[in-house]
């Protein structure tokens, strides 16, 4: 009987030793899991903040980069600032080429349309421009296989139709020449000049715009011209065809390309500047009504 | 019997370990909760101040030239001492003009007058400039060069109760050039 007593009493013992370890590691992996999925979403918080004042610092360095690039006229190399941002430019300006896209690519506005200088902007003495007067005739290039559509009126994939007005002849006497180009003659009342359609598309500038419609200019003694797309905007490229004279369209203006870099962020800031535009009355042109 | 339960003293000791722990638990969390008010309350101010800012200096970089600031009319800002002020007007290339201004009656706010129609560039019901801390300065290298526009300016939470974990205020300023400005 006495042996029996023993036996039993020792077993509570035995368990209740056991048990505190099951609780106080069941009670951690609770306590683990909560905090450890708050520490994980701090963390992801923490970077993405961590992010955002990066790309901040890199855009304001890329922005101060263009600044400088605009007052030194130059490219500048990798610069650093106090605060671990950095930037990096590539000033392209004063280049004179053959082959020409207008504004780097971006399509030139409808109704607004762009300046093509033909002769020199002087950008220390304006009033010394219009020097170098190129002659010869050149390709104009306009459209994409997008816009398509032949309809008239205005749209996003209306066949872009270009009008061109250029000033030409002596700086005190000039005359103006106007060319109108249009792919789809139902649309327009007058008379048009020829219309190439490219098929397949040509790209004049390797890594640029390729284009769908070419027609041809020609003029002596150019000054400065203006393309207009209608019904939609249009990129627009221009080659010398044959060959100008005196050679190479005259640069067309400057383009900065600025990289800020802070962390691990790059942010790129891309400013074209082109010459002063002619004031409109300088290019009387009938409006085609729609 | 006596094995099976616990004394009177471990129950006492167990229930203050488990307050004192308890208590601490909770004054993380409460610190927490009162940091994400504070961080609320600066986000409020720097998202405000950053549009702000974006705004004014998107609207010099394209502006012509500087027409006046603080009322008196400016040709050039390449004299000895800049020009300062707490408003300024920018003509644009179309020959409208923009005026900034923080120069209003307190409670101060940071407006945009656009042909007469005046907008305010931050949410008035949260922030407010600080008295004084508004600025617009015009610098130039010479008169050929393009004007450099220095804009500074301090924002403070607006709040009904001013509470160390509500406020909040943040320093903006920037420098910005007329990357269209034409001398002529």
């Amino acid at each position: 009987m006495c042996s029996l007593h023993y036996n039993s009493s020792s077993k509570p013992k035995k368990l209740q030793g056991g048990q505190i370890l099951l609780i106080v590691v069941l009670t951690m992996v609770v306590a683990l899991t909560v905090g450890l999925s708050i520490a994980s979403r701090i963390v992801t918080e923490l970077r993405l903040s961590k992010q955002n004042e990066e790309s901040q610092r890199a855009f304001q360095a890329a922005e101060a980069g263009i600044q400088r690039s605009l007052t030194d006229k130059a490219t500048i190399g990798l610069t650093p600032f106090s605060n671990n941002s950095s930037f990096e430019t590539t000033f392209i300006g004063g280049t004179s080429a053959n082959a020409i896209i207008i504004d780097d690519g971006l399509p030139v506005d409808q109704t607004t349309g762009a300046d093509v200088w033909l002769s020199v902007y002087d950008e220390s003495v304006p009033a010394n421009s219009f020097t170098n007067q190129r002659s010869g005739s050149a390709f104009v290039y306009w459209g994409e296989a997008s816009q398509n559509d032949c309809s008239s009126g205005v749209g996003a994939t209306k066949v872009p139709a270009i009008e061109v007005a250029l000033i030409e002849g002596p700086k005190a006497a000039p005359t103006i020449k106007k060319y109108l180009f249009d792919s789809c003659p139902s649309r327009t009342l007058g008379t048009l000049d020829l219309t190439t359609t490219l098929s397949p598309s040509v790209t004049p500038v390797a890594g640029g715009p390729s284009f769908v419609y070419r027609g041809t200019i020609s003029f002596t003694d150019g000054l400065v011209m203006k393309v207009i797309p209608i019904y939609n905007s249009s990129k627009i490229g221009l080659v010398g065809n044959p060959a100008l004279v005196p050679p190479n369209f005259p640069s067309q203006g400057t383009s900065i390309v600025s990289t800020g870099i802070s962390g691990d962020t790059v942010r790129k800031v891309t400013f074209i500047k082109s010459y002063p535009q002619l004031p409109l009355e300088a290019f009387p042109y009938s409006i085609i009504s729609q | 019997m006596n094995i099976r339960g616990f004394s009177e003293i471990e129950l006492i000791v167990v229930a203050g370990l488990i307050v004192i722990i308890s208590g601490l638990i909770a004054g993380t969390l409460y610190s927490s909760f009162q940091g994400s008010a504070k961080s609320s309350a600066t986000n409020v101010v720097s998202q405000n101040g950053n549009q702000a800012l974006s705004l004014i200096s998107g609207t010099i970089v394209s502006s012509t030239s500087v027409t006046e600031i603080d009322g008196t009319p400016i040709t050039d800002c390449s004299v000895p001492t800049p020009p300062s002020g707490q408003s300024i007007s920018l003509l644009q290339s179309d020959g409208s003009i923009i005026i900034f201004a923080c120069n209003n009656p307190p409670p101060i706010t940071l407006t945009k007058n656009e042909g007469g129609i005046v907008t305010n560039l931050i949410d008035d019901t949260k922030v407010k400039v600080e008295p004084l801390s508004c600025s617009f300065t015009c610098r130039q290298v010479d008169q050929y060069s393009s004007p450099i526009i220095d804009i500074v300016f301090t924002l403070t939470q607006k709040s009904s109760t001013p509470s160390v974990q509500d406020s909040a205020s943040s320093n903006f300023s920037t420098s910005v050039s007329l990357r269209n400005y034409n001398p002529f």
